[in-house]
């Protein structure tokens, strides 16, 4: 183990010192016109660490290479041990320490780099959104659509909380003005907005004998409501049953006899109300998002009713299955998410569907998208529907399990009826009952795999990848490209190891002989890194282009093996090579 | 002398292997890039790719092999003016009769050049340029249907009925008018794009490339010239691999002033220094200027690797190590 903590310690020292070179870069050339200030301290940590990674090749094979070629001063080493194993020696805790070093290389790659990428790509974006947002506020300012404009701001301080922005700096404070002015005028603007994690309850699969047990025990407990809520719901399921149909009647009957006296109106009119909506609720979908406004404003009234409060949460229950708060959605704006996702949802003889999203989101809430277009074509080449809409709400499919996906697109306002948002059908029609859903064929996980985005493929890991690889195909993408990227991935660490088995024996060969180093050589030090990764760019951009052409010729199985063997061929290369400078040491 | 003669050969052997490890790689390359999964590329497509990558590998395949040759020159240097010249005359060679040959071929297989690439595959969404593209079912001419998706424009969905493919002027005639897909290249393509220090030096290498072409189709002299004065050059940067004591710094040199021939002829060759020496004289013809400036370096360089290397035969084994 002659020397090899040597080695290991320029290899740390070249490491840390590239690293501290970085940090300084990024500082230095930080991009405030693309990204904002706030993001400042987080680039430059990300951006510095993405370089660091994508020259650890360079760096530790130049340590390497220098190690042997210039530090060792072998002719101490040769004088003073002329044994004819000295280069074994020398050289073979440093072949131990490469083969670790190859595999910390891979985990580190795998699992930062993808990550790093990640969040320069958000920082890029989150900046870019707020800044459009900014604009967009100002543009509503002077437009007098005050509650857009305030809106717009939420969202750009909800990206920028600081007034740091230097590109936005001179409109920053007038802009403060404007919030504090709209705040003053529209209070409820900035209330409630915690309030929208209400709970959704997901709505039990029982049976219309369920329900009727149900009903029967609050009817025996006198909570009539409910009786008459359980009975409605059993007569829905199954129309037939009479049985249903009188304890509904008997409901009702004990409800009326609870009713006020004639002279109080205001009860009266509450108690109509409530009944209004519990018949409300199980109608239609349009009539069960009414029922729950009128629970809301019931609520309002009578905030202690233990009726409201029982079928206030059921109504948000059964409303979020056919809608969401555009609340849910003000969440989801500043989010990168992932974006430019298109899929063939169905592609039958008759019918090919295909869906594009904008964005897509996942936060506590639930899973949304942005930005929707879907689109059926018949066999004819003719649009059987072509649709349009601003949001939507993601949830596993009742009719299909966890292996398919409802997209609601309906959205409502938590308190104002008159906020009202779903698609909009630019072509054709899918009838009432289907208008404001699309069944989705992927899973809420599968979907955000589906993006086109070029540069999503570096934002996940070999694991990752390989999930779009297996779904690919089935919603129309190109799974070689994915393929293509597993290949690139694998490459790295095969030429970790081979160029930095190549450094020692490069080292040796061209060893300073004088023992002493002169003072070029070390001023020339710092150009070593950019040779060396122009030589292992180019060995990786040769090995890209073969496997990507045994890729396509052979098969991804096929072309693995090849890969390895190529790999294995060239790596033996160089073994035989080092053994070659074994052969030439020690120096006479 | 036997070690200069031998060295020819040598040079002649890395030229042939460095350029047909070039050339396949080219092939390979567009063949990825053309690649279609149920349709195989026409024997005409593979002739006239096959050829293109010849012509265009061949000058880099001489100024590589002459940078290779002078770790011979280091084991055993021969005579130093035959071990310069030879290598200078047979790369000059190469360069010059290499590039009529391939002239003359692509001439006999022009009428097979017609390339097919495919960007299309049927029931696929295809990454266009940052436009997504779905094709509904692809035949050699005809596409059925076609929806193009611009997140840039609303709605993102155009639907187009499909029509007649014009390969050759890559256009798509339909019912909705007429799709120009010149730019469109098969989302293969980014990912077969070289990272960005080598794609500099590939823009380099095209316009070494370009200029070569337009000499040789104005003046054969003058494309001779071009080629001897790239290689004396080359040649000339010989001493840079034992002017020192050094041999790691001496290999940091000589791999430098490989890029830096590229680099040099592509600033040489740019507009500005056209501009300039022609404000200076308009006798001087600037598409000669490169050839001109390369001949004079490399005469500087000569003078003074005779005056100030040494061309020590023990010494450079001993570099060679």
């Amino acid at each position: 183990m002659v020397k090899t903590t040597k080695v290991l310690l320029l290899l740390l020292t070249a490491l840390a010192l590239s690293f501290i070179f970085f940090l300084i870069l990024s500082f230095t050339t930080f991009p405030e016109k693309i990204v904002l200030h706030a993001f400042r301290n987080s680039w430059v940590m990300n951006n510095s660490l993405k370089n660091w990674i994508e020259w650890i090749i360079p760096v530790t094979s130049t340590a390497i290479v220098l190690s042997y070629g210039m530090f060792f001063s072998p002719r101490r080493v040769e004088q003073s041990d002329n044994s004819p194993d000295l280069f074994h020696r020398i050289v073979s805790g440093s072949l131990v320490l490469i083969l670790l070093l190859t595999l910390l290389y891979t985990f580190g790659t795998e699992l930062l780099l993808p990550r790093t990428y990640r969040n320069l790509e958000d920082f890029t974006y989150r900046t870019e959104l707020a800044r459009r947002s900014l604009k967009a506020a100002e543009v509503m300012r002077a437009a007098g659509d005050y509650q857009k404009a305030l809106g717009l701001a939420n969202l750009y301080l909800a990206i920028n909380p600081e007034a740091g922005d230097p590109v936005y700096a001179d409109k920053y404070k007038d802009f403060q003005r404007m919030l504090s002015d709209l705040r003053k005028g529209n209070p409820s603007e900035t209330e409630g907005a915690e309030e929208t994690g209400t709970v959704l309850h997901t709505l039990d699969q029982r049976d219309a004998a369920d329900y009727l047990r149900e009903a029967q025990e609050c009817l025996n407990r006198e909570d009539y409501f409910s009786a008459y809520y359980y009975a409605s719901l059993a007569v829905k399921i199954a129309p037939a049953r009479t049985d249903a149909k009188q304890l509904a009647r008997d409901a009702i009957e004990k409800i009326e006899s609870m009713e006020p006296d004639s002279g109080e109106i205001e009860q009266k009119l509450f108690y109509q109300k409530k009944m209004k909506a519990f018949d409300m609720l199980n109608g239609t979908d349009q009539e069960a998002i009414d029922a729950y406004y009128i629970f809301m404003e019931l609520a309002k009234q009578a905030p202690d009713d233990p009726d409201i409060n029982i079928y206030l949460p059921k109504s948000i229950e059964k409303i979020s299955k056919i809608s969401f708060f555009t609340q849910e959605i003000e969440k989801t704006r500043p989010v990168p998410g992932i974006r430019n996702i298109a899929f063939l949802n169905k592609l039958s003889i008759d019918c090919t569907e295909i869906i594009y999203f904008d964005k897509f989101v996942e936060i506590p809430n639930g899973r949304f998208v942005e930005g929707i277009e879907a689109i059926a074509i018949d066999e004819q080449g003719r649009i059987k529907y072509h649709l349009t809409a601003p949001f939507g709400k993601l949830v596993p499919s009742p009719e299909g399990g966890d292996t398919s996906t409802r997209l609601i697109m309906t959205s409502i306002d938590e308190t104002d009826q008159s906020v009202f948002g779903g698609p909009t059908y630019l072509k054709g029609s899918r009838g009432p009952d289907l208008a404001g859903f699309l069944l989705l064929r992927p899973s809420v996980t599968e979907i955000p795999k589906l993006t086109l985005q070029t540069n999503y493929v570096r934002q996940l890991n070999l694991p990752g990848l390989w999930s779009i690889v297996e779904i690919a195909e089935s919603f129309g993408h190109e799974a070689r490209m994915v393929r293509i990227e597993v290949f690139r991935r694998l490459i790295h660490p095969f030429s970790f190891l081979i160029f930095s088995y190549l450094a020692i024996a490069l080292g040796w060969s061209l060893r300073i002989r004088s023992g002493k180093i002169p003072l070029l050589s070390i001023l020339s030090i710092p150009l070593y890194p950019f040779v060396v990764r122009f030589l292992v760019m180019g060995y990786q951009y040769l090995n890209q282009v073969l496997t990507t052409y045994l890729l396509l010729l052979t098969g991804f199985w096929a072309a693995l093996i090849l890969l390895v063997v190529f790999q294995g061929v060239v790596f033996i290369c160089v073994l035989i090579y080092l053994s070659t400078c074994s052969i030439r040491a020690p120096n006479p | 002398m036997k070690d200069s003669l031998l060295l020819s050969l040598i040079f002649i052997l890395i030229l042939v292997s460095v350029f047909l490890v070039l050339t396949t790689f080219t092939l390979l390359h567009q063949w990825s890039i053309y690649h279609h999964p149920t349709e195989s590329l026409s024997s005409g497509w593979i002739a006239a790719t096959g050829l293109r990558a010849m012509k265009s590998t061949l000058p880099v395949s001489v100024i590589l092999s002459i940078f290779l040759l002078f770790f011979r020159i280091l084991k055993r240097p021969g005579n130093r003016i035959l071990s310069f010249l030879l290598p200078v005359l047979l790369a000059a060679g190469a360069l010059y009769g290499g590039g009529i040959l391939f002239d003359s071929l692509a001439q006999i297989t022009k009428n097979s050049s017609a390339l097919t690439p495919e960007p299309f595959s049927s029931g696929r969404i295809h990454i266009i340029d940052g436009k997504y593209l779905y094709a509904g079912n692809v035949s050699n001419e005809n596409i059925e249907m076609l929806l193009l998706i611009d997140p840039e424009k609303t709605p993102v969905f155009h639907l187009s009925a499909g029509g007649k493919i014009d390969w050759e002027n890559r256009r798509l005639t339909s019912t909705d008018g007429e799709l120009d897909f010149r730019d469109l290249k098969p989302g293969i393509s980014p990912l077969l794009e070289p990272p960005a220090v080598l794609k500099d030096l590939f823009e380099d290498i095209n316009m070494l490339n370009r200029d070569l072409d337009s000499l040789r189709t104005t003046s054969l002299s003058s494309f001779f010239l071009a080629s001897l004065s790239i290689s004396f050059f080359a040649m000339s940067c010989w001493g840079l691999a034992w002017i020192t004591r050094m041999p790691l710094f001496n290999s940091l040199l000589t791999i430098l002033s490989l890029r830096f021939i590229f680099l040099l002829y592509r600033v040489l060759s740019s507009e500005i220094i056209s501009e300039f020496t022609h404000a200076f004289t308009k006798t001087v013809r600037t598409e000669l200027l490169p050839a001109a400036v390369f001949m004079i370096l490399g005469i500087l360089l000569a003078i003074w690797d005779i005056l100030f290397v040494p061309y020590n035969k023990k010494r450079m084994a001993e570099l060679h190590g």
